[in-house]
């Protein structure tokens, strides 16, 4: 991993056409502005990791999605 | 939300080729995608890898399971987006939930998609999928 210590209103620049700006720091919070283009997607961890979770529970064979939903149907 | 009686908004729709350049969380490696919408399971889509074909979501219109749904990033341009919202299937029909924070949005005029993540939004990613 690469370590880079930065300090209030300083940034860093990945690739081309993304900035990581530290906007403030308030005890052990750090505020950062990001500029990323519109297709790249930017999440805070806990977030993302909470869809990806929710996604592997939703994912099923298409088998397996087809007799659940009949059955649903049925059941209305 | 009454499963098989309302009028669907969307178009017959069958087996569309769509493309997630970013896959989907969890999925990443999924790229290839066919959205199926069989008439007999309507309301409901199915979007199945085309990458791994043992992958499948359950997709249904969220403005069938909320009133008013919306996505702020789309910006007004429903129109030219068809909205998703993925459908966690349990045994029990009152335990299925949707996730209305996390919808796949699909571009209908280039057949691409994404899994957009609202955390500021107020909808939950467990949704009731029947109410009451």
């Amino acid at each position: 991993m690469l370590v880079l210590s930065r300090k209030s209103k300083q940034s860093i620049v990945i690739g081309d056409n993304i900035e990581v700006q530290i906007l403030d720091i308030r005890g052990d919070t750090v505020r950062l502005g990001i500029i990323a283009p519109p297709e790249v997607p930017v999440h805070r961890r806990e977030v993302y990791e909470e869809i990806r979770e929710e996604n592997r529970r939703a994912a099923r064979t298409p088998t397996e999605a087809r007799r659940i939903l009949e059955e649903v149907r049925k059941k209305q | 939300m009454a499963v098989e009686a309302r009028e669907q908004q969307t178009e017959p729709l069958h087996n569309i080729d769509v493309t997630f350049p970013h896959g989907l969380p969890g999925f990443e490696d999924h790229r290839e995608f066919r959205l199926e919408a069989p008439p007999e399971l309507a309301p409901f889509r199915i979007l199945r890898s085309r990458d791994q074909e043992e992958v499948a979501f359950i997709l249904v219109d969220p403005r069938l399971v909320v009133d008013g749904y919306s996505v702020a990033e789309l910006n007004g341009q429903e129109a030219e987006w068809l909205v998703g919202a993925v459908v966690t299937l349990a045994d029990q029909p009152e335990k299925i939930t949707v996730n209305l924070q996390a919808p796949v949005v699909i571009d209908r005029r280039r057949w691409q998609g994404r899994q957009l993540i609202m955390p500021e939004s107020p909808y939950s990613i467990r949704h009731p999928l029947l109410a009451g």
